[in-house]
């Protein structure tokens, strides 16, 4: 049963995963755009285009416009699940001893992690569960949501769920698990971690890789294609004094 | 949900300027996906808009076409959903029961109904890609959709009528070069009376610096706006003329047919060639002004002139000093209507402002104003008598808007906006004059 999950499936997600993903973007690179679309007011140059998407992916600047309590809701969850994620490729690689580099000492470094770490996924639960109320809750939303924005919903809810529960119940180090992921990255596969709740965790998210390039999480790559459309800068024909 | 629905009349004939024939209503669902894929193909926005929507509803309370009518599919994002979900049954990558839970379905002759009934209820006015946090432009899709229609034959008489005009006679009224002619002369006359001075307009007259093209009903109707810019161009001693091959800046193409809107486009283009002008001028209208400066370059390649607004010429000439304004003759509380196309589709905000602040005496914005302006509920040229009721709808949050300023006039400088406003200033009992921006120039221009 672990070599199925443990061993041989991450490979098939990964590749999977990554193949859909590209795929995906290089058909949308492939089609034409016969002409400008470009919203206004738009930014004069392309290095302030770069600058409007970056304000826009970072501070989701459409949805504050309109939209506080969305943009609050969106905001969290997508920050946190950022830092929920740099949080597990610097926590796992250097075994949460990274805050060493400012400093600290392996203790006060664990600490840290740890305490940054709870934080964020509590801000990642609760940001779930705001968009999930607001989703289950308006008469709107429900007209316009299909079966898979909930189960992208609770997908992510569960993974977050399995999460916390290793971080406050069934301790699983660092360790362990970082020596098991080189294992998997250096084609030298080891037994996964023995814990059930680990196991849960890990197949829930490589569900959701599998399903990323043929769901609307998609949008995640393809908000620049789209983005880019409207905000490409534009030179006037005529420079008035 | 409300029942009207602007009725597809056009018939087979008429359709024939357009080079459509009308497929049987059977056989509209294979036909519409054939066209659909086709579309895929050469519309990135259209592949990417159906492909990144996370459904998170951001678009929906910015709509003035769902909040006017309160019908759930014109949400911006339900709209486009009844496209996306034939989309994913048949278009998107992945396996079946994967796009199922995306919302897949068969598409049938009620289907290509509800694309019918729905992409007539969006003004184009692309309010909701400024919010849409992915920047999905719901326009564009409402313009690929009216094509697929169109190209099944579904098209309004309104528009088809106007199509057929505009082969003719080079402008969308229908008005015979002869007609044209008359009326011009008239003008002069109108002009010499009020004036005293003799201030011509110029047809097809060669070398002269300015093309101008105003729009027909300008030219026709509200012809003191179109006897503004006479003015004007006399007082800035600049020699203009006008086109007999071509009178209209209205380029209906652009809502609906895209080889009419690039056959308008050339028309034009190719008029200032022949004249050897030095640059072409535009006048008051919306859309129309969007083709031109923004869809000219992919057309026609690059030109020797550029093609610019009336309110970048006229803004010219008042920093240079060869115009002055007496704000004075404006004396009442003026607010400003965006023309989307204006606005949000062509990069022309601060100018009008600009000119307006020059001319009048008392100014007031609207809230919301600029780019987050709501439509006046003509856009995309549902200007028929048809469309009465849902017009009006579609025009409700403009007229509250309008109200709550309280002004006594409404600056609309957009040829579907002045057809469209004092209707629906009239039905939301809002008591306001709507008037051009080259009416309020007119009047304030000391000559
Ligand atoms: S373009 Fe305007 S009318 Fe059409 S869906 Fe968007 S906001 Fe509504
Ligand atoms: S705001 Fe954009 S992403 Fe959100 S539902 Fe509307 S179209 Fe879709």
């Amino acid at each position: 049963m672990s070599v199925l999950f443990g061993w041989v499936l991450p490979y098939i997600v990964i590749i999977l995963f990554l193949g859909g993903m590209i795929h995906r973007m290089l058909m949308w690179a492939h089609v034409p755009v016969p002409f400008k679309l470009t919203v206004f007011p738009s930014p004069k140059t392309t290095g302030g285009a770069v600058a409007d998407l970056v304000k826009e992916t970072v501070g989701f600047r459409s949805l504050w416009r309109g939209n506080k309590g969305l943009w609050f809701g969106a905001w969290l969850f997508h920050i946190s699940l950022a830092m929920v994620i740099i949080g597990h490729a610097v926590g796992i690689y250097y075994s949460g001893h990274h805050f060493m580099m400012f400093g600290s000492t392996a203790e006060q470094s664990e600490h840290l992690s740890v305490v940054i770490g709870t934080y964020a996924g509590i801000a990642l639960l609760l940001g779930l569960l705001i968009l999930l109320i607001r989703r289950a809750s308006s008469p709107q939303l429900r007209f316009i949501s299909n079966f898979s924005d909930y189960l992208v919903l609770l997908l992510i809810l569960g993974i977050a769920m399995s999460g916390m529960y290793m971080r406050w119940f069934a301790d699983v180090p660092y360790s362990v698990v970082r020596s098991y992921l080189a294992g998997l990255l250096t084609l030298r596969p080891i037994a996964p971690p023995d814990n059930s709740a680990f196991m849960v965790h890990f197949t829930l998210v490589q569900l959701l890789l599998l399903y990323f390039p043929y769901s609307k999480l998609m949008h995640a790559c393809g908000l620049f294609f789209s983005r880019w459309l409207i905000t490409r800068p534009h030179e006037r024909q005529v420079i008035l004094k | 949900m409300s029942e009207v629905r602007i009725p597809y009349e056009a018939k087979e004939k008429d359709l024939k300027v357009m080079h459509v024939g009308a497929v049987p209503a059977e056989e509209r669902p294979k036909a519409a996906l054939e066209l659909l894929g086709e579309m895929l193909k050469y519309k990135r926005s259209l592949k990417l808009y159906l492909d990144v929507c996370t459904h998170c509803g951001a678009c929906a309370e910015q709509c003035h076409s769902y909040l006017g009518t309160k019908d759930p599919y014109n949400m911006p994002v339900a709209r486009v959903e009844l496209v996306r979900r034939v989309y994913k049954k048949f278009f998107a990558p992945g396996r079946s029961f994967l796009r199922a839970w995306e919302g897949a379905k068969d598409i049938d002759q009620e289907t290509i109904d509800l694309w019918y009934k729905y992409f007539y209820q969006c003004n184009q006015c692309r309010r909701c890609a400024i919010f849409c946090p992915k920047g999905i432009d719901t326009a564009e899709v409402t313009i690929a959709m009216r094509e697929l229609l169109a190209h099944l034959g579904l098209v309004t008489k309104f528009h088809a009528g106007i199509v057929k005009n505009m082969k003719t006679t080079g402008n969308n009224m229908g008005t015979p070069l002869p007609a044209i002619l008359d009326g011009i002369e008239f003008l002069e006359e109108e002009l010499k009376e009020e004036t005293g001075l003799d201030i011509k307009i110029p047809v097809d007259m060669e070398g002269a610096e300015v093309l101008f093209n105003p729009s027909s009903s300008d030219l026709f109707t509200n012809t003191d706006g179109f006897m503004s810019v006479a003015k004007i161009f006399h007082k800035a001693g600049v020699s203009w003329t006008l086109s007999s091959r071509i009178a209209e800046t209205a380029n209906f193409g652009l809502f609906f047919h895209e080889p009419t809107m690039r056959e308008h486009n050339m028309k034009l283009m190719n008029a200032g060639k022949d004249l050897g002008v030095k640059r072409i001028v535009a006048g008051e209208c919306g859309h129309g002004w969007r083709t031109w400066r923004m869809f000219t370059d992919t057309i026609n390649g690059p030109l020797p002139f550029p093609v610019v607004h009336l309110f970048e010429e006229v803004l010219d000439y008042m920093r240079d000093g060869r115009i002055q304004f007496d704000k004075t003759r404006n004396p009442e509380l003026i607010t400003y209507h965006d023309p989307c196309n204006y606005g949000r589709g062509g990069d022309l905000m601060d100018q009008p402002r600009e000119i307006l602040r020059a001319c009048v005496q008392n100014f007031v914005e609207t809230t919301p104003t600029k780019e987050y302006s709501y439509c006046c509920g003509g856009g995309s040229g549902i200007l028929m008598d048809e469309a009465m009721e849902i017009r009006m709808a579609l025009g409700q949050p403009k007229a509250e808007s309008v109200r709550a300023t309280g002004a006594e006039i409404l600056c609309a400088p957009c040829a579907i906006c002045k057809a469209q406003l004092p209707v629906v200033m009239n039905h939301h009992k809002v008591d306001v004059k709507v008037k051009g921006l080259s009416d309020l120039m007119g009047r304030a221009l000391i000559l």
